[in-house]
């Protein structure tokens, strides 16, 4: 009977002029979202080749990775140009960069933006009205006046209807994947693949929650009006309000300093340590290196704890929301994300401890006979930790919940 | 065959729906059930098809209890409600389809819906249209083919003629009629007096909530039914006002 249940929901929705709309939205923004983030991965590649550092440049730089097409998350800030300065200071040299400003005023439209917002948005009103359509329509009676189980009805709108939303994203993901990826030669490896295949199992989770949202929303919905209404409700607050809001409450909580203070503290360092200097009539064993060093890192570090604080506390309000949830486990898959930054910033210092002691020109650089940075980014290993497991634990839930409260929810439904 | 016994239904907001109601309805039999809305007579159909639990008294469908065994005693009986929608983006024949399987006929062929689709009176170029181009009568038809399909002993039909223009209802009947020779019961619900006058063996009128009286089509023939229906509204009227 599920069987027949499935076949039902599939043939009634894909032959719907709603799922026409819903195919073409889904079609054109996913793929338009891997044309541009392609070209833009190409671009930034192409900025790292002239960028690169060559032996005895004391700056650390490393390459796009090809995931940030679909995931580009902090990639830009990993990707920046670090150069060590005299007194070990590290500087961002983003006037180097070939970043696209316009990406700082609206959001990066890669393909986990398209996901968190247009496919949620379609899963959500996709299955808002599967209950309360039938029930105005009145097939809901004519189904129930057989001897039909609830369960099995329930079961089957489920599958059929998470089919149906499933079959234009896994269809325009492939074409997109053929056509821009594969066609535009980017250098993805087979274990790449891997990456990617569940990059698109963890959509597919997150999609399954907001469809079974939308299903429970509907079950206890006396109308396909309210329902659309209340689902909206819903994915506004999961999708902009609860991921927007962690990071503002964090802030409450711990006081961060900014970014200008930081570099007023560094600036007095420096200026108190040339006042040392005129005052030891320009020796050159007087200059404070070490001191700076110590008093600069001193402020990295209070600073960085601060921040790791913050970010820590956001990322725990955050993850109420699956969207937050799906954007850490995927950049963090994809590495652009959080964990992928403090290994790289812990690889700069590294490079920092390397290099700063060398001497500087006239112009504050390092000069030296030193290694180049390099740097590779984190194996796939790497990604299944505890962090992880509690981010797709909370996708799961957002999954369950809603199917069991919905499968009581409809035992009693009163389908007159 | 259809039974209430001392069927009563009391909603959660303490009206009463219906109060014991009690009714057989044999085979090879058309029960009329008149009265104005909110008389109970809709509160009746959906306690035969377990929609609603009654707070007192038993309805039997071939001597099923609905509460008891719903699952099994929905295998004898097919409904027919006021207004069949179906599925828009489903032609005739998959809707048949459907249902057809739902109600446990799993190996009919298309042949087979075609042919109950011309029973009732379908054009064959409707077949095989989308159900959302249909009119409402045609889309009545297809309701009352896919209770024929499941071929239950007992049909139940919620106001199936309303809406509809004379002739359509005028062959809607005419289907009841055969079906009655086939040795089904039925019990309909609706407004109109005059087709129940056309085809009822039997009558009864429901007032709030109570089933007030019967008549055997010889006895509604010779008391003149019309009368007696508008005497019962008439003095529902002036109770209200």
């Amino acid at each position: 009977m599920i069987k027949l249940f499935i076949k039902k929901e599939l043939l009634e929705n894909i032959f719907s002029f709603k799922f026409l709309i819903m195919f073409l939205l889904m079609f054109f923004s996913l793929n338009t979202a891997i044309f541009i983030m392609t070209k833009d991965y190409k671009a930034r590649l192409q900025n790292y080749d002239i960028l690169k550092p060559s032996k005895n440049e004391a700056f650390a730089i490393t390459y796009p990775t090809p995931f940030s097409i679909f995931a580009h998350g902090l990639d830009d800030n990993i990707c920046n140009l670090y150069q060590i300065t005299f007194g070990g200071q590290i500087e961002t040299g983003s006037q180097k960069q070939a970043i696209n400003k316009i990406y700082n005023f609206f959001n990066t439209p890669d393909l986990l933006y398209i996901i968190n917002i247009i496919l949620s948005f379609c899963a959500i009103l996709f299955a808002s009205d599967l209950i309360t359509r039938e029930k105005e329509q009145g097939t809901l009676k004519l189904i129930f006046s057989n001897g039909i189980k609830r369960p099995a009805f329930s079961l089957g709108k489920w599958i059929g209807g998470y089919i149906t939303l499933i079959i234009p994203i896994v269809l325009s993901v492939l074409f997109g994947l053929i056509f821009f990826i594969i066609l535009a030669k980017i250098p993805f490896q087979f274990s790449d693949f891997i990456r990617l295949l569940i990059f698109l199992f963890f959509v597919l989770v997150y999609l399954a929650g907001f469809f079974s949202l939308g299903l429970f929303i509907s079950i206890v919905s006396r109308s396909s009006a309210f329902s659309m209404f209340f689902s909206l409700i819903v994915w506004v607050s999961l999708v902009f309000i609860i991921p927007r809001s962690g990071n503002l409450v964090a802030k409450q909580f711990i006081n961060i300093p900014s970014v200008q203070t930081i570099e007023i503290k560094r600036s007095q360092i420096f200026i108190k340590a040339i006042f040392e200097y005129i005052n030891s009539h320009y020796e050159k064993s007087k200059i404070p290196q070490g001191i700076i060093n110590q008093q600069n890192d001193k402020i990295r570090e209070d600073y960085l704890n601060k921040l790791n604080a913050v970010e820590s506390i956001a990322r725990k309000i955050t993850s109420i929301s699956p969207a937050s949830d799906l954007t850490f486990l995927c950049t963090d898959l994809c590495n652009t994300g959080f964990r992928e930054e403090q290994r790289f910033k812990t690889f700069v210092i590294m490079f920092k401890e390397q290099v700063k002691n060398f001497d500087s020109d006239s112009d504050g650089n390092l000069v030296g006979d030193f290694t180049p940075f390099s740097y590779a980014r984190s194996p796939l290993s790497d990604f299944f930790n505890l962090a992880m497991m509690l981010h797709f634990s909370i996708l799961i839930m957002y999954i369950l919940i809603p199917v069991i409260l919905g499968y009581y929810a409809f035992l009693k439904f009163d389908v007159r | 065959m259809l039974q209430a016994i001392d069927l009563t239904k009391r909603y959660e907001d303490q009206q009463l729906a219906l109060d014991a109601l009690n009714l057989e309805i044999k085979e090879g039999e058309i029960f009329f059930l008149l009265g104005a809305n909110g008389a109970g007579k809709t509160t009746t159909i959906n306690l035969f098809l377990n929609f609603i639990e009654p707070t007192g008294g038993r309805a039997l469908i071939n001597g099923i209890d609905v509460t008891k065994e719903p699952l099994e005693s929905k295998k004898y009986v097919s409904y027919v409600s006021e207004n069949v929608m179906l599925y828009g983006n489903f032609t005739a024949r998959q809707n048949l389809d459907f249902f057809a399987k739902l109600g446990g006929k799993t190996n009919l062929t298309r042949d087979d819906y075609y042919m109950r689709m011309r029973e009732v009176g379908l054009q064959e170029e409707a077949f095989e249209k989308k159900l959302k181009t249909f009119s409402k009568g045609m889309r009545q038809k297809v309701g009352l083919t896919i209770a024929i399909i499941k071929d239950a002993p007992n049909i139940l039909l919620d106001e199936p003629t309303a809406g509809l223009d004379p002739k359509a209802a005028a062959e809607l009947l005419q289907i009841l009629v055969n079906l009655k020779r086939q040795g089904k019961s039925i019990l309909m619900c609706t407004h109109d007096i005059f087709r129940a006058k056309n085809i009822a063996d039997r009558v009864g009128i429901m007032k709030e909530g109570r089933l007030v009286m019967v008549r055997t089509r010889e006895e509604f023939m010779e008391d003149d039914l019309e009368k007696i229906y508008m005497n019962y509204m008439q003095e529902m009227v002036i109770e209200k006002v």
